[in-house]
């Protein structure tokens, strides 16, 4: 995904978490409690105003920036 | 936030439990809440006028004129009773009730002055289509955006200049169907459901939904916390489980404070029976400048990677 962040200045991108998995039907239990958890992604770090973010299919994303300006 | 009963309760109750909660001593409520043990007033600033007066599943389910009447004259004493309380009126309690949303026109048309906000309430399950359960951050945009105009239209109607927030006091994935209710027993599992993958992307795209409308909506309420329809699943004697729904409520919780930046999103749409076309990327962003942090909440729908 392309992303154009305006009006901030130059930002870092610190932190990409990726919640996905190919079983969407996968659940937490005592025994696996681990099994859906958000994971996070290895970021080359950057410093800019746009990025290019490779985002799983079917997946919940949070990405932080600090901004630099 | 508390609850008055506006079913089998009237007017009269719920203006004295205000006095009981809020009054701080001196009068016989309150001096009876002090007897009970509490020395020091509950201080509730936000009260509910009952909860889903319009459902059938209701003690005393009321029409929307019923309960407009009834309502207005709690209202009346809650207030008088201590000025500085916020009021919750009952919008309807699902879009799929048949009198959405003509409830709602009805009851602000004359609750409008004597309220702060309007209650929405939304659950979503999977019912065997994964299309129509990705869908529900657009279903549930669409219901604030009704409830939305038409409390802005009830605003015009009345001459009004307050603008009416919503709250959206119970929302979650609730697999309710699979609700097995259990008569006379003490603490019975109800409803404790187990959250997928899937659940949990569903509950990540309502949150998104539920950050872009920040400027109305100014309570929002995951229900339920613990147990039954919850993140957190205990068991008795020790055990402690974070179901996947736990941890984007997390993180949202963590990273979503600050402003809401509207962002501008390009991408295509996959097809739902239930909705039409839904976007395939839904996303939320937030400024939170005492940290000096961007953070970007993004559900994506497509079921192949994309990267460019």
């Amino acid at each position: 995904m392309k992303l154009r962040i305006d009006a901030f200045g130059p930002l870092e991108v610190i932190e990409h978490s990726v919640m996905s998995g190919n079983d969407l039907f996968a659940s937490n239990t005592f025994e696996e409690p681990n099994k859906v958890i958000p994971r996070l992604n290895l970021i080359e770090k950057s410093i800019g105003e746009e990025f290019d973010i490779t985002l799983p299919k079917l997946s919940w994303n949070v990405v932080r920036f600090e901004v630099k300006g | 936030m508390i609850a008055v009963n506006l079913g089998t309760g009237t007017p009269k109750d719920a203006g004295e439990l205000v006095e009981y909660c809020n009054i701080k001593s001196g009068t016989t409520l309150s001096d009876l809440r002090i007897k009970n043990g509490h020395k020091d007033p509950h201080n509730f600033k936000v009260w509910c006028l009952g909860n889903e007066m319009d459902g059938p599943w209701q003690t005393c389910q009321l029409s929307a004129e019923d309960y407009t009447k009834k309502a207005k004259e709690s209202a009346k004493i809650m207030k008088w009773v201590d000025p500085t309380i916020e009021l919750v009126a009952c919008g309807s309690s699902s879009a799929e009730m048949a009198t959405f949303p003509e409830w709602d026109r009805v009851i602000l048309e004359t609750l409008y002055d004597y309220i702060d906000y309007i209650s929405l309430h939304r659950y979503y399950e999977y019912e065997g289509d994964i299309n129509n359960f990705l869908g529900a951050f657009f279903d549930l945009d669409n219901l604030i955006n009704t409830i939305k105009v038409t409390a802005d239209y009830v605003k015009a109607k009345n001459r009004s200049k307050k603008t009416l927030y919503l709250s959206l006091d119970e929302w979650n994935v609730w697999y309710i169907k699979n609700m097995q209710l259990k008569r006379w027993q003490k603490t019975p599992s109800i409803a404790e459901d187990s959250y997928s993958l899937l659940d949990a992307l569903v509950f990540s795209g309502i949150l998104c939904t539920i950050l872009n409308n920040a400027d109305r909506i100014k309570i929002s309420c995951l229900a339920q916390l613990v147990n039954d329809l919850s993140p957190i699943h205990t068991e008795k004697g020790g055990g402690v489980l974070k179901h996947a729904t736990f941890y984007p409520f997390m993180q949202v919780c963590q990273y979503g404070k600050g402003v809401v930046i509207k962002n501008l999103m390009s991408c295509d749409n996959f097809v739902t029976g239930k909705y039409g076309e839904v976007p395939t990327i839904h996303s939320s962003t937030i400024y939170d400048a005492e940290n000096n942090k961007l953070t970007f909440f993004h559900l994506i729908m497509i079921k192949k990677t994309i990267s460019y």
